[in-house]
């Protein structure tokens, strides 16, 4: 008889800043987001990748189902359960509020980009075809700050609209929520997005 | 390393037709699910495209050889480029936002 290793897991931990980024290209099957060394995406394969900035208290990452228990009158717990809902977001406030091509990546089907001339930034407001766009969260491993933890989205949209305070008492910041929509044409297993990190 | 529907414009001559065609094949070859405009589909307009090097490593096992051959053809890229890719930041060469 002997008793079972420990595996406290305190290197495994998320305690670093994260970046927020969109307009990313679509990883295959069996492919991430690809990355540079420097924990960025790759600028070739991600052609318009979009930072979305600095955040008042970082990102919260949401990846959940929904199940469904089942019972039956001769036994009093659940006998079987179905999943029917997944769901996997990002969700934080972000301080740039200014920065006209922020606020219209977070306008999905709302916000449109429209500068015309040199002496202004302006984003129009009204209805457009929405846009999904592939988000990563992206942040450096305690383990080895060399690498990094990825969470992507394949397709996702933000459904917090903006939202902020002008004030010269508070930080003006929006408040953010993206939520995957699935590719329902991927593999099954792969619709959402996905959570790595690097080991080497 | 990537496709979308302007790249795969320059290497089919200009033919929106051909461009087209070239995306959904790879998007449907590399598992990257299907183009369209419905829901639960990849919009063949999107700028951003599709992310070229995971799909063409010598190591993703869920892509045959002989369909990142054509992969390579179709986008117009050089498959030896996808070994020990090294790539560039995004540091310094961030795009405005494609929305």
């Amino acid at each position: 008889m002997a008793g079972s290793a420990t595996s406290w897991k305190t290197n495994a931990i998320a305690l670093n800043a994260g970046q927020l980024w969109g307009s990313l290209a679509i990883p295959g099957a069996a492919a991430r987001v690809t990355l540079f060394s420097d924990g960025t995406p790759d600028a070739t394969a991600n052609p318009t990748a979009f930072h979305y900035g600095a955040t008042k208290a970082g990102s919260k990452v949401s990846i959940k189902s929904q199940q469904t228990k089942f019972y039956v009158d001769e036994f009093r717990g659940p006998i079987v359960t179905n999943i029917d809902q997944i769901d996997m977001s990002l969700a934080g406030e972000v301080v740039g509020v200014t920065d006209m091509d922020l606020v219209t990546a977070l306008l999905p089907g709302v916000g449109t980009y429209a500068t015309t001339a040199s002496s202004f930034k302006e984003v129009r407001i009204g209805i457009k075809a929405i846009t999904y766009q592939s988000f990563a969260l992206i942040f450096p491993l305690i383990e080895d700050v060399t690498k990094y933890g990825i969470v992507n989205i394949y397709s996702g949209l933000n459904d917090a609209g903006v939202e902020f305070t002008v004030s010269r008492k508070e930080l003006g910041f929006t408040p953010f929520s993206i939520i995957g929509y699935e590719i329902t044409t991927r593999a099954v297993t792969d619709t959402l997005g996905n959570y790595w990190k690097q080991i080497a | 390393m990537n496709a979308n529907f302007d790249s795969l414009m320059k290497v089919h001559g200009g033919d929106a037709k051909k461009a087209e065609a070239a995306f959904r094949e790879i998007a449907d070859k590399g598992g990257y699910g299907a183009v369209g405009t419905g829901e639960g589909q990849i919009h063949p307009l999107t700028a951003a495209g599709l992310d070229l090097v995971g799909v063409l490593d010598p190591n993703n096992p869920a892509i045959s050889s002989k369909d990142k051959d054509r992969i390579a053809e179709l986008a117009g890229v050089n498959r030896k480029d996808a070994e020990n890719y090294v790539g560039e930041s995004s540091a310094s060469k961030m795009k405005k936002s494609i929305q």
